[in-house]
């Protein structure tokens, strides 16, 4: 019984030692990956979200799914948090990644303001 | 952290408590030249070691490994032209493994985020209805979970506690009748890095899980997790309803839920679907155990 709690409370204490409580936009602040990115919403962010998260069953025009469809620019800059919370922990899109570029293009747009250009 | 470090501390030490205040009583009764009755500890008030995506009260015998297999779908409502969400699959791999009769370990690998998770659980206070019993079960989980995909960002400084997650969940359990079972599960998630500057590190969630019999081998159970506070933001409350259905070696547990974790920290902090809002998803748990050490059998004193 007491080598069981032994092991237990050794295990927990393990566990919390390397307890941090870091957030990542304080940690990296806005901009400070982004030097040299200068991602457009129509030539760069917009080609990846309709080729990996407007498609069907994910977020096309009937999606219900978290946000619902990512198929224009008000639905898109709407989501925008939601997004970039799930591409930057690839949560999202489901069963592929998105390239480290791509994450990178719209989470700096996303940075920048979402601005429509 | 430290809250949660106290509250362990103070459950061990009850555990420990109440277990000499027990002891005390078959010693009584040894004086008094009696048999020591037998002790009746509660089993199956879970036919798994899951309600559904969370813990049960439920433990492994000693010696018996668990190999299980979880996929989640789709949400049903992307319609026929994807299957109702079978089209989309992700899944978690894992071996569970008793250590003793209230002792197990488990880990797994979800595809989500490629998340390895990995998790001790113990009970120090087990159901038995005898007289001398305590008439619920306690039971206590400690995990982490460690995200293995490449980091978004390589080139910015990374921190390996980055990629860790933690869980430590306390469960409170009592089988009602045969049929009946129910538990509640005060369940803290640390997550080491979180994106927004508003998000909270800690997630604290209450854990409501039930079962209800309905044939021998098939039940129907309920696993929801209101989330307290530190909500991250964007997600909702996993809710997941399903059935148990229970062959041999094999348990099958075929559910709806709106969320896709598979893992403490995954379901807790990462359910963005809304159940009442039609986004249900179709999922299933397959376990089967192996018994890798067989119980010692107990010696016949001859008469």
């Amino acid at each position: 019984m007491v080598k069981k709690v032994v092991i237990v409370f050794s295990a927990t204490v393990v566990l919390i030692s390397s307890c941090y409580n870091q957030k990542e936009e304080l940690l990296y602040p806005l901009g400070a990956n982004c030097n040299g990115i200068n991602a457009k919403f129509s030539v760069d962010v917009n080609p990846i979200i309709q080729t990996n998260c407007a498609i069907s069953g994910c977020h096309d025009g009937s999606s219900t799914n978290g946000p619902g469809p990512l198929t224009s620019y008000d639905r898109i800059r709407d989501a925008a948090s939601r997004i970039r919370t799930a591409v930057v922990d690839r949560t999202m899109p489901k069963g592929s990644t998105l390239s480290t570029d791509d994450i990178r293009k719209i989470v700096c747009w996303i940075d920048s303001g979402t601005p429509n250009n | 952290m430290k809250k949660s470090l106290s509250l362990w501390l103070f459950i061990i030490n009850l555990s420990l408590a109440g277990d000499k205040l027990l002891a005390q009583e078959p010693d009584l009764l040894k004086l008094a030249g009696e048999d020591k009755p037998a002790r009746t500890h509660v089993t199956n008030a879970f036919k798994s070691t899951r309600v559904i995506n969370g813990q049960s009260m439920e433990f492994l015998g000693k010696g018996v490994l668990d190999v299980r297999f979880l996929h989640r779908f789709g949400t049903i409502n992307s319609g026929a032209n994807n299957f109702f969400g079978l089209d989309q699959a992700t899944t978690r791999i894992g071996l569970d493994y008793g250590l003793g009769k209230s002792l197990m370990i488990g880990i797994g690998r979800s595809g989500v985020g490629k998340e390895l998770d990995g998790f001790i659980k113990y009970r120090p206070v087990w159901q038995s209805n005898d007289a001398r019993g305590v008439p619920f079960s306690v039971v206590l989980v400690a995990g982490m979970t460690l995200g293995t995909a490449p980091w978004a960002f390589p080139d910015r400084k990374n921190y390996f506690h980055s990629r860790i997650g933690y869980y430590h969940e306390v469960i409170i359990g009592h089988k009602f009748t045969e049929t009946f079972s129910l538990q509640l599960s005060p369940i803290l998630v640390h997550r080491n890095l979180v994106p927004g500057a508003n998000d909270k590190n800690n997630t604290f969630a209450l854990g409501i899980g039930s079962r209800l019999k309905i044939t021998k081998r098939t039940a129907f159970v309920v696993d929801y997790h209101p989330i307290l506070a530190g909500r991250q933001y964007g997600t909702k409350d996993p809710l997941s309803l399903g059935f148990d259905i229970e062959t041999g070696g094999h348990v099958f547990q075929l559910h709806v839920s709106n969320s896709t974790g598979m893992n403490e920290k995954a379901f807790i902090t990462n359910t963005t679907d809304d159940f009442w809002k039609g986004d249900i998803r179709f999922g299933f748990n397959i376990s089967r155990v192996f018994t890798l050490v067989k119980p010692k059998e107990k010696k016949v004193v001859a008469p």
